[in-house]
């Protein structure tokens, strides 16, 4: 028996040995990192980000644009750290986050309880859908135009324009998750002597509610990316009039950086906040569905 | 003759016809329904499958609502799902984000009863249908019948005048179906109320009730009332070695199977 593995063995050729060692070494490494919790799942997910920046910085150094346009790594890190000593990136994220935030609130504030009404009534569901499907299909962007003239620039506009992305994913959702509940479940409250309320808050509601949550992270997410949008337009603070402001003196690396910045702000929000919540409400809710 | 208004169930002259929306295609599921239930009676109702059994539960409930006929209880009409009717559903209908116990408590917590009393009486419940150790058990937690063990304490906790039970134990194994059976003739047998039982099994409605009504094929009416006249408390074990209990399922079984409660166009 041994001898046929150890035979095996030997006619593995080396250029596979070679990788087989590199995935031992990698392995160690692995298990090496795993001693602080999440570390390396953190290494699995921005050591493929590290090469991508290689590879940029590479480019750079080659690049036939000149600098102002095809800024190296470097200059960014430079740059970056020039806007955060200044305040200036602090400030914008501020301004876009405080948008999304309340865009966001307003927008979940009123999908709810229509979500709700459209969901258990018929005759509200007749009223509301057809133009509720018609605006729906409007991007958000295409409402840059009246808030601006309807609102001014500002605050005002952009927030109109994130609400707009929040409110119809926040909608559906929960009309897909109110409708989704079991009949039983309602009838059981109902021979119980649950009243309408009683029954959008013991039934409805919860039963609803992993449907909700995906759709806020859905919507915060349609909402971060019309965010963006809107301040390259209708405003002069945030993340996106910052890089659509510096484009007109060429400052490539101030556009990048923003970039950046919208990115991790993105992930950030993603991870510490909307998955979190999603995952608590499916493990609390387990299996609502039959 | 009397003002006093009749006590228990009267239906008269049911009728329920569904129409789809789209198609404008009626189905008459019940029609000339006559069924009276004395208070604290226990009625089974048995017929072949889609002759208006749940639909008639639910019109009870006060879930669906009927499309002609009078249904009274205590003498007042029907017009909406009320505590006084409660029901047990053949799939639980247990709420997955409560716990057995919040369950149970549930119906008492809208009455509003405080939450001591709650929480004692939905204990006793559950001790009663033999639960104990579960109070907060999740229902994807429990088996089955577990499950229906909560649905029965909640629909019992919240002490209905008249409780509708529809192929209760139809969804369990058979051997739990018979301790459900047992427990609920104990639960009956030490206190009585009025029960509506809807089930396909000749032996279960034999066992429980007081009445067994025979449902025609749809259109589902009351095409006959048999008495089962077997003494109580109602065991397994007695009842089987009884000669009524034979001779009752001969009958019913026949009335189900032949004539009357022949389904009709079913292959
Ligand atoms: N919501 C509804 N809409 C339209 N038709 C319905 C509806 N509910 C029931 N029906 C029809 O009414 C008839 C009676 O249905 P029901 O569910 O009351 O029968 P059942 O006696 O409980 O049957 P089973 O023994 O199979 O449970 C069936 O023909 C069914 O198709
Ligand atoms: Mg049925």
């Amino acid at each position: 028996m041994d001898a046929v593995r150890a035979e095996h063995l030997h006619d593995v050729p080396t250029g596979t040995r070679l990788v087989h060692a590199v995935q031992r070494v990698a392995y160690r490494v692995w298990i090496a990192l795993d001693v602080v919790p999440g570390l390396a799942a953190f290494v699995a997910f921005v050591f493929p980000l590290a090469v991508i920046v290689a590879v940029w910085g590479a480019l750079a150094a080659v690049s036939l644009y000149p600098d102002y346009l095809f800024p190296s790594p470097g200059q960014v890190a430079v740059k970056g750290w020039e806007l955060l000593a200044n305040g200036d990136i602090v400030r914008h994220s501020g301004a876009s986050m405080f948008r999304l935030g309340l865009g966001f609130v307003v927008g979940l504030v009123l999908a709810l309880p229509l979500g709700i009404l459209i969901g258990v009534n018929r005759t509200a569901s007749a009223f509301f859908m057809p133009p509720i499907t018609f605006f729906q299909a409007i991007p958000g962007l295409a409402w840059v135009p009246l808030a601006i003239l309807w609102l001014g620039i500002g605050h005002k506009a952009v927030t109109f324009i994130i609400f707009n992305s929040v409110f119809f994913p926040i909608l559906f959702n929960t009309i897909l998750g109110i409708r989704s509940i079991p009949d039983n479940m309602v009838n059981a409250a109902l021979t119980l002597g649950a009243s309408p309320w009683v029954l959008v808050k013991h039934v409805y509601l919860p039963g609803a509610l992993p449907s909700i949550v995906a759709g806020m992270r859905l919507g915060a997410g349609y909402g971060w990316r019309a965010l963006i949008g809107g301040e390259m337009i209708a405003t002069s603070t945030g993340l996106g009039f910052m890089i659509f402001d510096a484009r007109q003196f060429l400052g490539t690396d101030v556009v990048i950086l923003g970039m950046i910045v919208i990115g991790i702000l993105w992930l950030v929000t993603d991870v510490l906040i909307l998955r979190p919540l999603e995952r608590r409400t499916v493990l609390r809710w387990g299996t609502v569905r039959e | 003759m009397s003002d006093a208004a009749p006590a228990g169930v009267v239906v008269g002259d049911l009728e329920k016809v569904y129409v789809d929306p789209r198609t404008a295609e009626e189905v008459v599921a019940i029609r000339g329904l006559d069924l009276t239930i004395e208070p604290n009676e226990f009625v089974s109702i048995i017929g072949p499958s889609g002759c208006g059994k749940t639909t008639f539960l639910h019109m009870l409930a006060g879930l669906r609502k009927a499309t002609g006929g009078r249904m009274l209880v205590h003498g007042k009409p029907i017009t909406r799902p009320g505590a006084d009717r409660g029901m047990v559903f053949q799939d639980y209908a247990l709420l997955p984000w409560k716990t057995a116990r919040e369950n149970v408590e549930f119906g008492l917590k809208i009455k509003g009863l405080p939450a001591a009393e709650r929480t004692a009486t939905a204990d006793r419940y559950l001790r009663q249908v033999g639960l104990d150790g579960f109070q907060n058990k999740y229902p994807r937690e429990l088996s089955g019948g577990m499950q229906q063990r909560v649905a029965l304490a909640r629909a019992l906790a919240n002490t209905p005048e008249i409780l509708l039970m529809d192929e209760p134990f139809a969804s369990v194994d058979a051997l739990t179906r018979i301790s459900l059976q047992e427990l609920l003739m104990q639960l009956w047998e030490s206190e009585p109320r009025t029960i509506v039982f809807v089930t396909h099994s000749v032996e279960e409605a034999v066992f429980l009730s007081s009445k067994v009504a025979v449902f025609s094929a749809r259109p589902g009416r009351c095409a006959r009332i048999v008495p089962i006249d077997l003494p109580r408390p109602r065991r397994w074990a007695a009842l089987q070695a009884h000669p009524r209990t034979a001779e009752l399922r001969q009958e019913l079984l026949a009335l189900v199977q032949g004539g009357i409660a022949a389904p009709v166009g079913v292959a």
